[in-house]
Parts: C-alpha cells; structure tokens; sequence
C-alpha cells in the first residue's frame, strides 16, 4: 500500500530493528528530559537554549576570519574546501605527501557527508573507526541508523558474528567482552596510525581552538597515536569563544543522550607538546552548500550541533530509523539539511520534506530552538516551486479553488451526503483507498450546521 | 579554494541576513544545579563520583586499591615529582614504552592541571604533562591534584583551558553503550578514574 | 512551536469560524461551540462566505492553492473587525502562525492583511478562559476522560485552558496515559501520503488512549478525532470521541 520509499521502508522494517530503534529513541527523549530539568530546575535550560538561538545567529564570517588568524598563530594549518570533492583530496593529498597508510577516524558526520572513508580506502589507505557504533557500522558495510547511535539497530549476537568474521575476536556476544574486544583491536590501531581525522564540534574563534566531546576516550586516544591530525568541519561550527562554549556545553550532551557532559572532552589548538601528540595539525572548512544555504531563507538549519534530540523525538523516524533517510543525516534535521545539500540534485530527494506530521515536538526540544517545522514547509514550498514530483501528491488546486468560492462552496458542500451512500469503504485505490485501508469514514454532514444556524435564528 | 574566496562566499550570505547583535548573557545564568554545596571539593567528589570516577586522599589506601585489583606494574608520568610512594610497591616506569610493549602497564598517573567541581571533571593538560599516553593507555589512571587547583565552575574552567595546544576534561572512566544501549565502562580510555587530591 | 502572536484582540462581540471539517462533517461540535459562546458574548456572528483556513494546501506545500483560499477567508470576516473564534486548534494555528509563511514572497499589503488578521485569531477553549475569562463551565458530566492536545496546540494556551474547562465540571476525572504528548500520525494530508506510518502512530495512540479506560476521548481539534475514531473503529473497537465543546454542554444542559 505504500508509495513513498520512506514509508515503505517502515512496511518493511524488521519489527526488531524498529522497536530498539524506538525504544532507544523514547529512553534518550525521556532522559533529556530528566536531566535538563534536573540541571535547570526553574527552566529546564530554556534560557540556554535562546541563547545557544541567539549566539548562532550571527557573525559566521566574523568568527571564521577569527578562527583562521588563531588557528594559524596557533601553528595548525588552515585550508578551505569548497565542496566534498575538494574536501576529499585535500585530505588525501596530505596522505599521500607523508605516505600515510593508515588512517583512524573520530566519528564525524561531516566525513560521512563528504564520502570519506571509501575515497580513501580506493587509494589503498587503510581507514579505520574508532568509535565502537561506527567501528561496527564499517565493518560489514553497513549505514549508521542514528546520528549519535550509529549501531542501535544491530544485535550483540550479530556485532559478534561481524566481529568473528573479520577477524576482530573469536565469537563472544556478551556486551562487555564486545567492547573489550574492540578496545583491543582499535589499540593495535592507534600506535599504528599515521593520521587521525575528526570532525569538530565546535571550534573556538577566539582562541584558535577544535572542541571534541566523546565518551569513549577514542579522540583523545587516536590523536596520542598519530602524527598529523586532520579536522574537518563546516564553517558554522565556528563560535566566538570559550565563554560561549560553556552554553554549548551545558546543552549538548543533555539533549543528546541525557548525561550531563560527555566523558572527554578535547580542546585541540595546535600540534601537541606533549610526548604520543600530534606534530601537526590541519583544519580543513568545508563549505558544501553551507553558504548558499546561510544566505537562503533556510540558514536557521545552520545552527544545528548534531544531538539527535530531534530525530530521538520525532514519531516518523521512531518507527522509521535513520536508514529510511538515504542521506547521511536522518529525521527532522536530514528532511530539511540533505535537500539543501543536495544542490542541482534537491529534486531526487523532494519526498524527504514531505515525511513529517508537521507535530512542532521537534522544535520543542531543540536546543538551538530551530523552527524545524517551518522549514519543512518552507522546503515543500520551494519542492513544489520547482516542480519536484512526490509520488502520489494530492493536487490543491482544485481544492482551493472550491475554498476561494464561497457560493459554490455553499452549494456544494451538502451534496457530500451523497458519499454516504455509495460502497466507499470498498475503495481500494488513490487517496480514498488509502485512508481506508487501516480507518473508517466517518458519516458525511455536509451542510447541517449552517442549516441548524439557520433554523436557530442565527 | 583559497580563503579570500571562501570567506567572501560566507559575508556575502551573511548580508542576506537580518543584523542581530550577539546576546549578552552571564555566566550565572548558566549555573547548573550540580554546582552548589559545601565545597569546591565536596562539589568536586560528588559530581566526580556520581559518573563512576574512584577519589582518593591517602596514598597508602590508594597503594591497597591498587594491590586489591591485582596490579603490578605503573607509569608514572615524568613531570610528576611525588609518585606518592607507589614506586617502593610497584614496578613503576617513568617513560612510556610505546614500541615495546605498550599494554604492558596496569596504571598510570600523572598531573593534572586543575579540576572542575561543577562538572565533575579532571584537567589534563599538555603544558603538565611530559606524555599523554600515562592517562590514556593504561586500565587505571591516577590524576593527581590539590585542593586548591579545584575551581569551582565550568565558566571558570573554560577561561583557563585553552591556553595550551592540548587539554582534555575527564569526568570518569570512559564508557559506551553502543552495544544494544548497555552501559559499559573501559573503552578506549581507562576503565578506573581516580582522582588523588593531596592537601 | 505554534505560539500565537502577543496582543491579539478581544471582547465580547465576536465571530466564529466554523472550520471546513465542521461544515462537512463535525455538525455538533460547531453548534455545541456555538450555543457555548452565546452564553458569554453579547454577539456571535457566523459570516456566510467563510470556507476554510487553508490549511490542507499549505501543509503539502502548495502556497499558490493556500494564499487564494487564505484571502477568500481575510475577505469572508472583513464584514467586522471583532475577534474570531475558531473550535479547531490547527485552523487557529494556520492562521496566527503558519499564514504568514505562505505570504513571504508577497506584497507588503497582503502581509499587512494576513499579520492584522492573526491577531483576531483564537482557539475555542483558549478564547473562553483568557479572553472571555469565564470561571469555568460549571455544571455535572460523570465521564472518566483522557484528553488528546492535538500538535497544533503545543506552545498555545489551548491545552490549559482545555484542562481548566474540564476541571471545572463537577464529575469529570481527566486521566493520564502513555504517550500523551505524542503525535496520533494524523498530519492532515500525511494520513493519506505516508499511510503505514500514519496507521501505525494511530493504532500506538489509540491503545495508549484506550489503556486508560475512558469514557471520553476530547479534543480541541476533530481533525485528529477523525483519524483515531477511523482507527479504533477498523480494529473493531469502540472509540467514544467528543469535541470539547460537545462536552462543555453537556455539562451545562
């Protein structure tokens, strides 16, 4: 019965994979909850979420012309990459002049954007995962299902068996001997790393600084195991200062998982001093459709810090996972930032704004207040404009035209009745016959109001 | 793309954009609830100890944890000058042997910069330490601190950090729960946090 | 999300907006809401030439479709300037938020029209208690009741003043359930571009509502009622929905 893929893809999913991506997602709303109001007793961070609003609203350029003149007093090297492609060899370039052959990555949803991991790998370098969700995702080619748990969807009797077949550990579904097994594996990998690439959370124009926030130790570990390390992040990662970063701080991991802070958090301003640090840095900017998208009237998706609060809310990807997506990014924030990205190729994902009830829950726990619903309707606006074409798409016009005439609209809404008296539950196909597959209709009255006014002296 | 370019693609969208001056806003507006109590070290070793992070202030009962848990061998972080005794009961090394045999140590210690009572965090910085890999590598990591280095907020905290190429929060062992949501602590990074806090 | 805008006005000569689905379908809860507000306002009117917000054109993203039917309803109440009251929390929201969207790109005259007309724009239950300020209903109605706030009241004064309406009754006990700050799948048009989905949020919303043994099912919207009752009635179940307003005078009858 369904026709969009998204909504297929919810007629197919294995009902395991759907209720632990459900119930995964319901703990982690729950959890927020429970711990914003905990932190935040009077407001439950209301205020920290204006201002995280606020704070994002402006001086993009200010804070990257900034950032640029730290980071580089700072000795990182800064280079500007204005789309994936570009993105991808710059990286590579700096591979190839050191001869790197093995590379560990930091999770970093930027990378999964730009297509990282398979670029390189072509070039025979070896790319490995360091984060255990995403180590698991790689291993047997598999595609995160969640922007924070990449690997909810999976089973520790299946992470097992990947772990036994590719020669991680001998079979062992038990949870904790899982982890161990790869804090052993990803060891040999880390003292054996040339390079580590990461993305940023937030960098710190001020002070020249990439912020990263991990719970597994594997960014602070990958970069005491490699000699150069690679950041790549989207110029809007870029806030002004350390002093704004404690309102980040304060929102992030509590919208995310519903811990306070994350376990680790880095603060990277150049090349190590220490002894096992990096000798060199690189901060790569990537643009990639940001800048088109910050002067469109869709820059407020700019201010997105990849929580997946709104995609743990949202009841369309509760019962859907992040694979239904097909982007990188999934649920509200994939619906309204992956056709932005897509540039020339918006229209091939013109159904993704369309999979949305429109319900606000998502705006209401975003911490950086964005208006998510109101972009999704701003997007289908400029689908529409386009000419997109969204499988089974209910034509308005002749609605509208009923709707902007009154006396037709008088006349004809009491013929309705006539609908109660033909075989409709029997509808099998279009619009009706999808309303009628899983519901009633409900009686047709058409009509009988105004009469009853009428009859009432009104 | 050079810079120049880039930069101006970025102002030359931001001029679509409606002026908005950046908000002001006080550091008390931020205060989390977690940062009242006693004090600073109080605050400190509940927030430390509410994610799983071990505190000790004597160095023999933390020598007997350490026996308890079956270790034998150390790294003590070579800018570390008081190794708190630990040398006379374990095998300490003062350099991390990374080519060799670098699993080979049980626990490591080393200094930390300061602590964070509102947070529940230790800092580790490059500037106090000679090598990273003694708070990283091993099961156990000892951060060793005074008192005094306790401030009391994340605010505060932030002011100080980056002021050096490295510097890292610590709030506990690490941890995951990747594997079907089931917390488990130990993965990359140590699965015991202790924080030694010497008068 | 769907906050309406600061200072809209009021007072005790109003007009009411029926709703496209109350014309078609929902009689009752238009006369309930009617025959309520005459009892607080010296004057109801019911302009002839109303049809609908224009909500079903908006939502799928046909702005074209939405801003003629959005002009025809500005024209329909332009006979006065009183405040209009509508029995449907997504009308309302269509029309104090949503509109305003849809009329971006157009003249400054037209958005002058659709921002004066968003501050005339009231939801039913939210007009009664901070509008009208009326102390409550009154009266008896014996119901266990769950009450349903459709997604287009989060952020409005609906959902209080439902609740303080209901409250307000002698012999009414709301009730609590799961996932009661959930979206029933409904979605307007979703319900008919995403079935499977929409189904599979009705029926989880439907046997979280039915868990706790009500009496009454109420809303402030018909839109999701339509929607639950379909689903509990194709799974062969009994679904007692009510509007508000049918309730507030049953209670008062």
């Amino acid at each position: 019965m369904a026709i969009q893929p998204i909504d297929k893809f919810c007629e197919n999913l294995n009902p395991r994979v759907k209720a632990a991506v459900h119930a995964a997602s319901v703990g982690s709303t729950n959890a927020r909850a429970q711990i914003l109001k905990k932190a935040y007793p009077a407001d439950s961070g209301e205020k920290l979420r204006a201002l995280a609003n606020a704070i994002r609203s402006s001086g993009w350029t200010e804070n990257l012309e900034t950032a640029y003149e730290s980071l580089e007093r700072n000795g990182v090297k800064v280079l500007f990459a204005k789309d994936a492609a570009e993105a991808r060899s710059m990286i590579y370039e700096i591979a190839a002049k050191r001869s790197a052959k093995n590379v560990v990555k930091v999770k970093s949803m930027t990378t999964e954007e730009i297509e990282l991991n398979s670029f390189l790998i072509s070039k025979g370098i070896d790319v490995v995962e360091t984060d255990l969700g995403e180590l698991i995702i790689q291993l047997d080619g598999d595609k995160p299902s969640h922007i924070v748990k990449p690997a909810i969807h999976r089973r520790r009797d299946d992470i097992a068996k990947s772990f036994e077949k590719f020669g991680i550990a001998a079979y062992d579904d038990n949870p904790e001997h899982i982890t161990l097994n790869a804090r052993k594996y990803l060891r040999k990998k880390y003292f054996n790393a040339d390079i580590v690439v990461s993305g940023a959370n937030y960098i710190l124009a001020r002070e020249g600084t990439v912020v990263l926030a991990t719970n597994e130790g594997n960014a602070r570990f990958s970069m005491a195991g490699a000699k150069t390390h690679i950041a790549i992040a989207g110029f809007e990662k870029t806030i002004p200062s350390a002093r704004e970063l404690a309102v980040f701080l304060n929102l992030l991991a509590r919208s995310a998982t519903g811990q306070n802070y994350t376990v680790y958090t880095d603060f990277v301003s150049g090349p190590g001093t220490a002894k096992n640090s990096p000798e060199e840095m690189f901060v790569i900017f990537l643009d990639n459709g940001r800048s088109r998208i910050l002067g469109s009237e869709f820059a407020d998706i700019l201010k997105c810090m990849r929580c997946g609060a709104c995609m743990n809310r949202c009841p369309v990807f509760r019962l859907v996972s992040g694979h239904a997506y097909r982007t990188v990014y999934p649920g509200p924030l994939g619906i309204v930032l992956s056709p932005l990205l897509a540039g020339g190729d918006i229209d091939k994902l013109a159904d993704l704004p369309k999979a949305c009830t429109l319900c606000g829950a998502c705006a209401d726990v975003c911490p950086a207040k964005i208006p998510l619903p109101d972009l999704v309707l701003k997007l289908r606006d400029t689908l529409k404009r386009n000419g997109a074409k969204v499988p089974n798409d209910i034509n308005f016009l002749p609605w509208s035209l009923l709707a902007s005439s009154p006396k037709i609209w008088r006349l004809v809404i009491p013929l309705n009745k006539i609908a109660n008296f033909l075989p409709l539950k029997f509808a099998r196909f279009g619009t009706l016959g999808r309303w009628i597959k899983s519901r009633t209709l409900p009686k047709l009255r058409g009509g009988e109001f105004r009469k009853w006014l009428k009859k009432n002296g009104r | 793309m050079d810079a120049k370019t880039f930069i101006e693609n970025v102002r030359a969208a931001q001029e679509k954009r409606p002026k908005i001056q950046a908000p002001a806003f006080d550091e008390r507006d931020l205060l989390t609830s977690a940062a009242f109590g006693e004090s600073a070290r109080e605050i400190f070793e509940r927030n430390f100890k509410s994610n799983d992070g071990i505190v000790f202030d004597d160095a023999q009962k933390l020598a007997g944890f350490l026996k308890e848990k079956g270790f034998k061998r150390g790294i003590a972080d070579a800018k570390l000058d008081d190794i708190l005794g630990l040398d006379s009961l374990f095998e300490i090394s003062r350099s991390f042997d990374r080519e060799g045999n670098p699993d080979s140590y049980d626990f490591g210690i080393s200094k930390a910069s300061m602590a964070i009572a509102e947070t529940g965090a230790i800092v580790l910085k490059d500037s106090d330490t000679d090598d990273r890999m003694a708070s990283i590598a091993p099961w156990a990591h000892i951060a060793v601190f005074n008192e005094s280095q306790i401030v009391p907020t994340l605010a505060e905290a932030l002011s100080q950090t980056a002021d050096c190429p490295y510097a890292i929060y610590v709030g506990g062992p690490s941890k995951t729960t990747d594997v079907e949501g089931i917390l488990v602590e130990g993965v990359h990074g140590p699965g015991i946090q202790i924080a030694f806090i010497a008068k | 999300m769907f906050t309406p805008p600061p200072n809209r006005i009021k007072g005790s000569k109003i007009n009411f907006m029926a709703t496209c689905l109350c014309d078609a379908i929902f009689a009752d809860a238009a006369e309930c809401a009617i025959d309520i507000l005459k009892r607080h306002c010296q004057k109801v009117e019911f302009p002839a030439d109303q049809t609908c917000c224009g909500q079903p054109a908006f939502n799928s993203g046909d702005f074209a479709s939405a801003r003629k039917v959005v002009m025809s309803t500005i024209r329909a109440f332009s006979g006065n300037d009183w405040p209009i009251v509508v029995p449907s929390a997504s009308c309302a929201a269509m029309l104090f938020h949503s509109a305003k969207i849809a009329f971006r790109d157009s003249p400054q005259s037209e958005r002058d029209m659709v921002d004066s007309f968003a501050l005339r724009i009231w939801e039913f239950c939210d007009y009664l208690v901070n509008a009208l300020e009326v102390d409550g209903i009154g009266g008896k109605y014996k119901a266990r009741i769950a009450v349903h706030n459709s997604c287009h009241s989060r952020g409005t004064g609906t959902p209080e003043a439902l609740k303080s309406l209901l409250c307000s009754i002698d012999g009414i006990k709301l009730l609590d359930f799961e996932g009661s700050e959930d979206c029933c799948g409904f979605g307007g048009t979703f319900s008919v571009v995403f079935p499977q989905i929409s189904s599979e949020l009705g029926v989880q919303k439907v046997r979280n509502i039915l868990a706790a043994n009500p009496d009454r099912i109420v809303a402030a919207d018909t839109s999701c009622l339509l929607h639950q009752r379909g689903i509990a009635q194709k799974l062969g179940l009994d679904y007692p929905a009510a509007h508000a307003a049918q309730i507030f005078r049953a209670a008062s009858e």
